[in-house]
C-alpha cells in the first residue's frame, strides 16, 4: 500500500512539473508578455524596458528554472499585474472559488445520485427518459448563457436573488446552480448504469427474495457497489469545474481563482498564472490520487495494476 | 466505466458482437435524437435553397429589427436582423453548417487521438500505459483557456484551427473508455486465440479490439460532439472561436450577449437550435448505448 | 434610410416595462456606488495603465497643476502659481498647509524627491513620455520649486496637470511602492479606506482637503466602487438601485435607458478618435500605391458606420486627430464615399480581382465586417484576424498585416502633440516611415512656439491626407448612466470628476 502511494506521489510531482513547464511556453507562444504588460498604450521604448525589467529577453528555459527555483524555496513571486506577493492574491481567490467548487459538485451529487438510483431502477421507462432529459438541460446551453438567463429570472422579472458578488448566502445561488449542473449528466449516467448492473447481480435478486425492503436494497446494496467509479468520475468533474468558473465567475464579478486565470492569462501575468497552473494541477492530483486510493482500498483488484 | 469490465463473459469464445437482438424502432431517444438530427442535417443541406437571403449580407439601416412575433418585427424577416442587419433566419439555416461540421469534426480528430491512445495504453499496458495515462492527466491538469490562447496568437483564429483546437482538448474520454474496455477485451480467449493463431498487433487490434469496442467508440463520439458545440460557444465568449462573420451558431450566440437584456432574440434563437441539437446527440448517445451494448451503458 | 427607431424603442421598453423601478441606494446616504469593466491594478499613480486606476488615482492624489476642462486654462493645484522662467524652466509657488492623508504637511521638499524620482530608471513608471522630460528639480527656497526639462517640451504643463501626482517623501521612505499600492497616501479630495484587490475599494470624502484647487467642495461623502466585469450584470445592478454610475455603455444600448423614467443618459464628446491605419511596408503589399490607399478610402461609407455605430448623425473626422486639439488641422483632402471612384483606382493601379488583405480589428465591433463588406465588392478579399492585443501588436509592427482597425485616446490630452501623427516619427513605433514626415513631426515635438507648431502639425496632417495613410474615421462619446437624481458629468479627458458629483 505504501509503494503504491509513494509511486503515485511521485507520478503527481512530475505531472506538476511538465504542467508547469508547458503552461510557460504556452504564455510565451501567447504573444509577447512584454508588449501586454506595457500596455495597449505603450511606446516601443516602454515596451523594451518592461521587457528588461522583467528579464523577459532571457532564454524561457533559464526564466522557468529562476521561477522554479523560487517555487522551491517557498516564493510563489510577485504578481506583475497588482503588484502584490502572488501567494496571498491565491489565497483569498481559492478560498472564493473552493468554496463555489464544493458547493457545486455537492449539488452535482444531490441531483445526479438520485436520478441516476430513480433511472436505474426502471430503465427504458418514460421516468428514465425524463431523468435522463433533467441532467442534461443545464448542460446543453452554453454556461454563460445559463447564468444570464437565471440572472434575468431571479434578479430581474423576480428580484429574489443578489445579481452579483459574494454578500450573503443568497449570491450563491445562482453560481451554483450553473457550475453544479455541468457536471449532473455524467455523474447520472454512471449511477444509472452502475445500479442497472449492481441491480441485476444475484446477491440483489437474493437480497429481493429474502424479503428485504426496497430502499435498503437500493442504497446498502447496490449503491455501494455502484459508488466506487462515481468517485472517481467526481473528482474528474470537480477539475472540469474549475475550468468552468472562469465564465461563472465573470458572469456574476465573483472574483475567484477561475476568473483570476483568465485575467491573468489575457494579462500575461506570469507569475499569477503559473501559480494558478500549479495550483490547479495539484487539485486535480490531489483528487485523483484520493480516489484511486480510495478505490483500491475497496477493491484489492485494483491495487495489483 | 468499470461496467465495460463486467460486461463481457471471459468465459465464452466468441465475442459480443453476435446475437444482438434488434431493438432500433423501440427505442424513443433514439429516435427523437435521429429525427432532430435528420432536420438539422436537411436544414445544412439544404441551406442555399432554404435561406431567404445571403447570410453575410449587410444592412446598416435594419440593424436589430425584431422577429415576426414582436412588435416592429415583419415577414421579409422572420426571424429578424442582427447588429449588422443580416438576417438572422439566414444565418441560422447556414450556421447549421458549420455548427454540425464542428461537432462532427472534433469528434472524428479527438475519437482518432483518444482511441488510439487508450487502445495502445489497454493492450500493451505496463510503461506505455504509465505514460498514457501521464499524458491524459497532464492534459486535464492544463488550463484550456491557455492552450486556446496561445493556438490562436500562433495559427490564427480560422475554422480548421478551431476544429482542431477542440479535437486536441476533447480525447480524454476516448482515451479512459477505450483504454478500460481494451484491458477487460485483452484477456478474453477469443483475443488471445487470434495472439495463439499468429495475428500480428495491428491485426488483433483492427480485427478483434476495434470492433468490439465501435460501440462504445461510437456513443462516447456522440457525446463529445455535443461537448464540442457548447465549448465552441465558450471559446468564441473568451474571443478564440470561429472568426467572425461566420454564422457559427455559438459566436451568434456570444454576439448575441451583449444585447441579451434588450434584444434578447439575438441569443435565445440560436440558444435554442443549439440547445436542440445538443439534446439530440444526446439522445442519440443513450439510445445507441442502450441498442447496441445493453449490458455496458455507460 | 429605413430608421425603425420609434418600433425599437417600443420594444425595448416592452422589456423593460416588466422591471420594477426602484430607489438609488447612494442618495440615501451621499454615498455613490459605480462599477468598471476593468480590473484596478495598483492605485500607485505611475504604475498603472488601466482608466479606471487613473481615475482613482485623481481622487487620491494632487499636481502641481490642473486643467480646468471647460476654459482650457492650467489652475493652480497643490501650486498656488507657476511662472515660466525660459523654454526649459518652471518656477512653482508651493501652497502652505496642505495635509496628507495621513496628516502629515505637504512641503517643496516632497515636490522635490516626487520629481527628481518619477524620472530615475529605477523607478521605472509606466508611460515614460510623462516622465521623462524632467532634467531635474529643486527648492529655491521653502515655498518655491523649479523645474528643469531635458529639452523645450510643449506639453509639459499638460504633464504636471495631473499625470504627475506628487508623493509623500516619508512615506515613500517609509512604505514604498508596494505601501503606495496596497495603502496609498496623497493629497487628494478623497482617500482610500479599505480595499480588495481588483474587487471593490471604498473611498471617503478627506475632510481635512485644502481649498483653492478645482477639486475643493466635494459633495459625495463615500465612493464605493465594484468592478464587475460582465456589461449585462451592470445594466441590471443599475435598474436595481445597487448601482448609481456606470459609464463606457455602448451606443446601442444608450437608448434603451434613456426612455426610463428613473436613469438617464449622460453624453460626453472625448479625446479618443477610431481610425483605420494603412501600411505601406507590407512585403509586396498593394498598399504601398498611394492610389489603391485613396481608393480603399473612397471605398468605405463612413457617414453610414457612423450613423449605425455611434449614434445618427455622428460626425465624421476628416484628418488624424479631433478637432478639438490644439493643432488639429482639418482642412484638408477629404474622400467622400465613392465606390466609382474606388474601382477606378484600384484598376488604375493594376490590383486584380481577389486580391486579399488582412485587417486587425481594435475597435468598436462590427466596423471591420462592413469593411469586409465594402471591400468584397471591389473584388478584395479582406481577412479579419482577431488577436490578442499583444499578439496584434507584434504582429502590426512586424508589418503582418495590411490594415489595422484601431483607436487612440491621447491619454485624454488636448494637444496633437500626442496624436498618432506623433507615432510617424521615424521610431520603431512608425509603420509608416516616410522621411519627410518624420522630419516634420520631430521639428514639431520639440518646439514650443505655439504658432510654429501649429504651423508645422498642418504640413504634417495635409501630408497625411494627401498620402492617404489612413481613413479617418470618427470621434467618440463617452456614455454614461446613471440614476437622474445625480449630477456628474465625463470630462472631454474621459476622466470622471467625482469631485464634482452630487445628488439632488
Amino acid at each position: 500500500m505504501l509503494g503504491y502511494v509513494l509511486r503515485r506521489f511521485a507520478i503527481a510531482c512530475l505531472l506538476m512539473l511538465f504542467v508547469s513547464f508547458v503552461a510557460y511556453i504556452l504564455l510565451f507562444a501567447a504573444g509577447d508578455p512584454a508588449v501586454t504588460i506595457a500596455g495597449a498604450e505603450a511606446k516601443s521604448d516602454d515596451i523594451a524596458r518592461v521587457r528588461e525589467l522583467y528579464g523577459f529577453d532571457r532564454p524561457i528555459l533559464i526564466q522557468y528554472i529562476d521561477w522554479l527555483w523560487g517555487v522551491l524555496g517557498g516564493d510563489l513571486g510577485t504578481s506583475l499585474y497588482f503588484k502584490r506577493p502572488v501567494a496571498g492574491l491565491l489565497l483569498e481567490r481559492f478560498a472564493i472559488t473552493a468554496k463555489l467548487g464544493a458547493l457545486a459538485l455537492t449539488l452535482a451529487l444531490l441531483v445526479a445520485i438520485p436520478l441516476g438510483v430513480i433511472a436505474g431502477r426502471k430503465p427504458n421507462t418514460l421516468i428514465d427518459r425524463f431523468a435522463l432529459l433533467l441532467a442534461v438541460v443545464g448542460q446543453a446551453m452554453p454556461s454563460f448563457w445559463f447564468a444570464l438567463l437565471l440572472m434575468i429570472l431571479f434578479s430581474v422579472t423576480f428580484p429574489i436573488l443578489p445579481a452579483s458578488g459574494l454578500t450573503s448566502w443568497r449570491s450563491y445561488i445562482m453560481p451554483v446552480i450553473v457550475l453544479g449542473y455541468f457536471s449532473t449528466p455524467a455523474i447520472m449516467r454512471l449511477t444509472r448504469s452502475g445500479m442497472i448492473s449492481a441491480l441485476e447481480a444475484d446477491y440483489i435478486r437474493t437480497a429481493r427474495a429474502m424479503g428485504l425492503p426496497e430502499r435498503k436494497v437500493l442504497f446498502d446494496y447496490a449503491l455501494r457497489n455502484a459508488a466506487l467509479p462515481i468517485v472517481s468520475l467526481a473528482s474528474a468533474e470537480f477539475g472540469f469545474m474549475l475550468a468552468g468558473s472562469i465564465i461563472v465567475e465573470n458572469v456574476f464579478a465573483i472574483h475567484g481563482a477561475g476568473s483570476l486565470a483568465w485575467e491573468s492569462i489575457a494579462r500575461a501575468d506570469l507569475p499569477t498564472v503559473q501559480a494558478l497552473v500549479l495550483c490547479f494541477s495539484l487539485f486535480y492530483v490531489v483528487f485523483t490520487m484520493l480516489a484511486d486510493i480510495l478505490n483500491a482500498l475497496l477493491d484489492p483488484r485494483m491495487r495489483a495494476r | 466505466m468499470t461496467d465495460l469490465v463486467n460486461s463481457v463473459n471471459p468465459g465464452s469464445d466468441t465475442s459480443p458482437l453476435e446475437g444482438r437482438p434488434a431493438r432500433w424502432r423501440s427505442n424513443g431517444s433514439l429516435l427523437l435524437g435521429l429525427s432532430i438530427l435528420a432536420i438539422v442535417v436537411a436544414m445544412a443541406i439544404f441551406a442555399p435553397l432554404l435561406a431567404p437571403y445571403d447570410p453575410y449580407a449587410q444592412s446598416l439601416p435594419n440593424r436589430f429589427t425584431p422577429p415576426v412575433w414582436l412588435p416592429g418585427g415583419g415577414w421579409d424577416h422572420i426571424l429578424g436582423t442582427d447588429q449588422l442587419g443580416r438576417d438572422y433566419l439566414s444565418r441560422i439555416i447556414y450556421g447549421s453548417r458549420i455548427s454540425l461540421s464542428i461537432g462532427i469534426g472534433t469528434a472524428l480528430v479527438s475519437g482518432l487521438i483518444g482511441s488510439t491512445l487508450g487502445i495502445c495504453a489497454g493492450y500493451f499496458g505496463g510503461r506505455i500505459d504509465s505514460v498514457i495515462m501521464f499524458v491524459v492527466t497532464a492534459r486535464l491538469a492544463l488550463p484550456v483557456v491557455l492552450v486556446a490562447l496561445a493556438i490562436v496568437a500562433i495559427f490564427g483564429s480560422s475554422f480548421t484551427v478551431v476544429l482542431l483546437t477542440l479535437g486536441g482538448l476533447l480525447w480524454e474520454r476516448f482515451a479512459l473508455v477505450t483504454r478500460a474496455a481494451t484491458i477487460q477485451l485483452r484477456g478474453a480467449d477469443f483475443v488471445t486465440a487470434a495472439e495463439i493463431q499468429g495475428a500480428t498487433v495491428p491485426q488483433v487490434m483492427l480485427h478483434q479490439l476495434i470492433p468490439n469496442l465501435a460501440n462504445a467508440i461510437v456513443v462516447v463520439a456522440t457525446l463529445e460532439m455535443a461537448q464540442a458545440m457548447i465549448l465552441e460557444a465558450a471559446l468564441s465568449f473568451l474571443g478564440l472561436g470561429v472568426p467572425a462573420p461566420m454564422p457559427s451558431w455559438g459566436l451568434m450566440i456570444a454576439e448575441g450577449k451583449a444585447q441579451i437584456l434588450f434584444e434578447p432574440w439575438l441569443i435565445t434563437i440560436p440558444g435554442a437550435f443549439l440547445f436542440a441539437l445538443v439534446l439530440a446527440t444526446n439522445l442519440l448517445g443513450d439510445g445507441l448505448r442502450d441498442v447496441l451494448a445493453p449490458e455496458s451503458r455507460n | 434610410m429605413k430608421w425603425k427607431l420609434k418600433t425599437k424603442l417600443l420594444a425595448g421598453v416592452a422589456v423593460l416595462a416588466t422591471l420594477s423601478a426602484p430607489a438609488f441606494a447612494g442618495k440615501a446616504d451621499n454615498s455613490l456606488n459605480i462599477a468598471f469593466s476593468d480590473e484596478i491594478e495598483t492605485l500607485d499613480y505611475y504604475q498603472t495603465a488601466d482608466r479606471p486606476g487613473l481615475i482613482v488615482g485623481r481622487m487620491l492624489y494632487d499636481g502641481l497643476i490642473s486643467k480646468d476642462q471647460a476654459t482650457g486654462e492650467f489652475v493652480p493645484e497643490l501650486a498656488e502659481s507657476f511662472e515660466i522662467i525660459s523654454d526649459t524652466e518652471i518656477d512653482f509657488k508651493i501652497r502652505p498647509g496642505v495635509k496628507f492623508h495621513n496628516g502629515q504637511i505637504l512641503t517643496a521638499d516632497d515636490v522635490v524627491f516626487t520629481l527628481n524620482t518619477i524620472k530615475t530608471p529605477e523607478f521605472n513608471a509606466r508611460y515614460s513620455i510623462a516622465v521623462n522630460w524632467i532634467a531635474k528639480a529643486e527648492k529655491l527656497d521653502d515655498a518655491t520649486v523649479r523645474l528643469t526639462m531635458t529639452a523645450p517640451n510643449p506639453l509639459a504643463l499638460e504633464m504636471l496637470a495631473g499625470n504627475i501626482p506628487i508623493y509623500s517623501k516619508a512615506y515613500w521612505d517609509e512604505a514604498g511602492a508596494e505601501g503606495m499600492s496596497k495603502a496609498p497616501v496623497g493629497t487628494g479630495p478623497y482617500k482610500l479606506v479599505a480595499m480588495t484587490p481588483g474587487v471593490s475599494f471604498e473611498l471617503q470624502r478627506f475632510d481635512g482637503y485644502y481649498s483653492g484647487g478645482q477639486k475643493a467642495d466635494a459633495a459625495i461623502e463615500k465612493i464605493n466602487i465594484k468592478i464587475i466585469p460582465e456589461k449585462n450584470t451592470q445594466y441590471i445592478e443599475l435598474m436595481n438601485g445597487n448601482l448609481d454610475w456606470i459609464w463606457r455603455v455602448p451606443t446601442n444600448d444608450v437608448e434603451r435607458f434613456a426612455s426610463r423614467p428613473n436613469l438617464k443618459v449622460d453624453t460626453t464628446p472625448i479625446m479618443r478618435i477610431e481610425y483605420l491605419e494603412l501600411n505601406p511596408n507590407k512585403v509586396d503589399s498593394p498598399l504601398a500605391d498611394v492610389r489603391v490607399r485613396k481608393a480603399i478610402n473612397y471605398a468605405v461609407n463612413r457617414q453610414q458606420m457612423a450613423d449605425a455605430f455611434m449614434g445618427q448623425g455622428h460626425p465624421l473626422i476628416q484628418s488624424l486627430c479631433n478637432p478639438v486639439q490644439f493643432g488639429c488641422e482639418t482642412d484638408v483632402t477629404t474622400y467622400d464615399y465613392n465606390p466609382d471612384k474606388a474601382a477606378e483606382l484600384l484598376a488604375e493601379a493594376g490590383v486584380e480581382a481577389g486580391t486579399s488583405l488582412t485587417i486587425v480589428p481594435n475597435g468598436t465591433e462590427g466596423v471591420a465586417e462592413v469593411i469586409k463588406s465594402s471591400l468584397e465588392s471591389l473584388g478584395l478579399n479582406l481577412d479579419i484576424t482577431k488577436l490578442q492585443v499583444a499578439v496584434a501588436q507584434e504582429q502590426w509592427y512586424g508589418n503582418m498585416h495590411d490594415i489595422a482597425l484601431t483607436n487612440w485616446g491621447a491619454y485624454g490630452i488636448g494637444d496633437v502633440s500626442l496624436s498618432p501623427a506623433a507615432y510617424l516619427n521615424g521610431t520603431a513605433d512608425d509603420i509608416v516611415k516616410d522621411p519627410a514626415l518624420a522630419a516634420l513631426v520631430n521639428e514639431a515635438n520639440t518646439t514650443m512656439d505655439g504658432e510654429r507648431r501649429a504651423s508645422l502639425y498642418s504640413q504634417i496632417f495635409k501630408t497625411i491626407a494627401d498620402e492617404a495613410y489612413v481613413v479617418p474615421l470618427w470621434t467618440w462619446s463617452s456614455n454614461a448612466v446613471m440614476s437622474s437624481d445625480l449630477d456628474l458629468s465625463v470630462g472631454p479627458d474621459e476622466f470622471v470628476p467625482f469631485y464634482d458629483a452630487n445628488w439632488n
